[in-house]
């Protein structure tokens, strides 16, 4: 569950810089508050969304992989339908951010996962 | 903890006699390790059966709805459902690491996390077998456990 919300509120950070550095490149001036809510709200969808993906045991990693992806995409077509955003960021940046979270959601997995298997080899060297 | 042995030339089967002041935990372990010498799972290996002792067994898989049975060199197929075998084995350090396969954890040498979020768990013999992350408390259950009984620490 804690690593459920870390990654809630780290991926909406980066999408928040992100879209931050991509309103730069537009020369935007501002970025509504109400944007902040959006993209958390977002984040949450597409975290809860990998969270069942990953209870899924899936026996290839590259299909586990396209789904997540897929998934990720399909969440900020039907949001950014909803919120309005391809009136002012094209199609293609959203889709760069949306895979950008899920490179993130990916190292921080890899991160905690690293941490679970040094717990794990901590344990099997006291025993042998 | 002392440890008697006894010679007698007479005994035809081997007799263990376990002294307790409370029965407990680290006592239960005992008598599950000592059971454990004993138990064996009916396996067959082109049309031979045989008796296979759960201590020599690595991990159990089921593949097409056929159990296999996996020990250091050999493979066996067993008639056991893996349900079965999972319920039967789990006081002698077996524990489920993926939906079709059970792991002896003390064939367990070390693990390492893949990027898909799934680890790879090297064995004593060298072979590769990957836990799901779902299972991963259970692993780490099962080794705390196994090192509270051991030492006698909770």
């Amino acid at each position: 569950m804690k690593k459920f919300f870390v990654n809630i509120f780290a991926t909406t950070g980066i999408s928040m810089i992100l879209l931050a550095i991509v309103a730069l490149l537009f020369q935007a001036k501002c970025i509504y508050i109400q944007t902040v809510f959006q993209v958390f709200g977002v984040n949450i969808f597409v975290q809860s969304g990998l969270f069942f993906i990953n209870k899924i045991e899936i026996k290839y990693a590259i299909v586990e992989m396209l789904l997540s992806i897929i998934l990720i995409t399909a969440i900020l077509l039907v949001f950014g339908s909803i919120f309005h955003w391809f009136t002012s960021t094209p199609l293609w940046t959203l889709i760069i951010m949306g895979l950008v979270i899920y490179v993130v959601s990916a190292i921080l997995n890899l991160f905690f996962m690293k941490q679970e298997a040094q717990e794990i080899n901590t344990l099997l060297k006291k025993r042998n | 903890m002392k440890i008697k042995t006894e010679q007698d030339y007479a005994c035809n089967e081997m007799e263990i006699t376990v002294k307790y002041s409370k029965m407990n935990d680290q006592v239960r372990h005992m008598i599950d390790f000592l059971q454990s010498f004993d138990m064996k799972i009916k396996c067959d290996s082109e049309n031979e059966e045989r008796m296979v002792n759960v201590l020599d067994i690595y991990y159990i898989e089921c593949v097409d709805k056929k159990t296999f049975v996996y020990l250091e060199k050999t493979v066996y197929h067993t008639s056991f459902r893996l349900y079965q075998l999972k319920d039967k084995l789990q006081k002698y350090g077996f524990v489920q690491i993926s939906k079709s396969c059970i792991l002896n954890i003390n064939a367990l040498e070390s693990i390492r996390p893949l990027l898909n979020s799934r680890m790879e768990a090297a064995l004593k013999n060298g072979e590769k077998v990957y836990i799901n992350r779902n299972y991963l408390i259970e692993v780490k259950k099962a080794l705390r456990q196994s090192e509270s009984e051991r030492y006698g620490v909770i």
